[in-house]
């Protein structure tokens, strides 16, 4: 289905400001469910929600020292998959961190880095470790937080774009 | 003793939950952020187990980690020098940030020490200690093998 040049796309997941603490674990196995069945808009949707589905298991088994997934923050990321889903992304590596934020990681700490980190529907922040976009031979390193819709922007002067995305846009 | 810092030339462990681990198997930067509440990472001190190879300072770390820790079946333990890290950090990080190891024992763990100079939110620096890891180790024995 042809979307509209100018349209903006209705987002699939929904605030999870009236959830419960009761009902967020329930929230995030729809949520994962939801990405499951996206394969046909989101690239690598059933391999993400596998991951997920991982990382949901391995907080439950290590509990209480792994929070489990925070809900806000993968619909933070399921709103990111929506919005960049036709720049055809590799599928990164997915980690949780302590408070059971998302992280999406793509690249290599010792070469090129990108990294985001969903801190809720709006909000993320991302790293970057880079060759200067003026002097190839140096590195960038930066880490900065932003919202959620400027990620991409933001890290484009660093043609993070040309090694993220898959060149045949599968 | 309580606070010394530990020599450049020693080595600290760092616990890293499953959730940290890549599929392709590498430790994320995760594994070294700080938790709410924290004021520093906590690492064990290998030299300080008096143990004669890595490995059997591993062995002799992992009772220490099940003690304090719920150790899941894909957690590491992933192994730093000292001065390599405080290099890293203070070369790479964008403020020149020196982080400091210092020992913290504890009464179960006596090995027990902390990164100190990091700050809750600081990703890069965590990136950073990620990728200076040399060794990693699974958190969890294996079957019929002591440790």
């Amino acid at each position: 289905m042809e979307q509209h040049a100018s349209a903006t796309p209705e987002p699939c997941f929904d605030s999870s400001d009236s959830l419960t603490v009761e009902v967020r674990p329930k929230a995030v196995r729809e949520a994962i469910s939801i990405l499951r069945n996206r394969q046909e808009t989101i690239t690598h949707a059933w391999t993400l929600a596998h991951r997920l589905d991982g990382l949901e298991e391995i907080a439950e088994e290590e509990a209480p020292d792994q929070t489990p997934i925070d809900i806000d923050s993968l619909l933070g990321f399921l709103l990111f998959l929506e919005e960049t889903a036709k720049r055809h992304l590799n599928c990164p590596e997915i980690v949780l961190t302590p408070t059971g934020q998302i992280r999406a990681e793509w690249g290599d700490v010792s070469s090129r880095f990108f990294a985001v980190r969903f801190i809720g529907l709006e909000d993320a922040q991302f790293v970057l470790i880079a060759p200067d976009p003026a002097n190839p031979r140096k590195t960038v390193r930066a880490s900065t937080s932003c919202a959620l819709e400027s990620v991409m922007r933001l890290a484009e002067p660093y043609r993070v774009n040309e090694w993220i995305q898959d060149p045949d846009g599968r | 003793m309580e606070d010394d810092s530990i020599p450049d030339r020693d080595h600290v462990a760092r616990y890293c939950r499953g959730g940290s681990i890549r599929i392709d198997g590498k430790v994320s930067g995760v594994a070294f952020q700080l938790r709410p509440g924290e004021e520093y990472l906590s690492v064990d001190w290998l030299e300080f187990l008096n143990q004669e190879s890595r490995e059997s300072q591993i062995a002799r770390l992992r009772p220490i980690l099940e003690r304090r820790l719920k150790v899941g079946a894909k957690a590491q333990i992933a192994v730093l020098n000292v001065g390599e890290a405080k290099r890293a950090v203070r070369s790479e990080c964008p403020d020149g940030r020196e982080v400091d190891f210092r020992h913290k024992p504890l009464k179960d763990a006596p090995s027990h020490s902390g990164i100190f100079g990091c700050a809750h939110g600081e990703d890069l620096i965590s990136d950073l200690l990620a990728r200076i890891i040399s060794q990693t180790f699974p958190a969890k024995a294996v079957s019929g093998v002591q440790g």
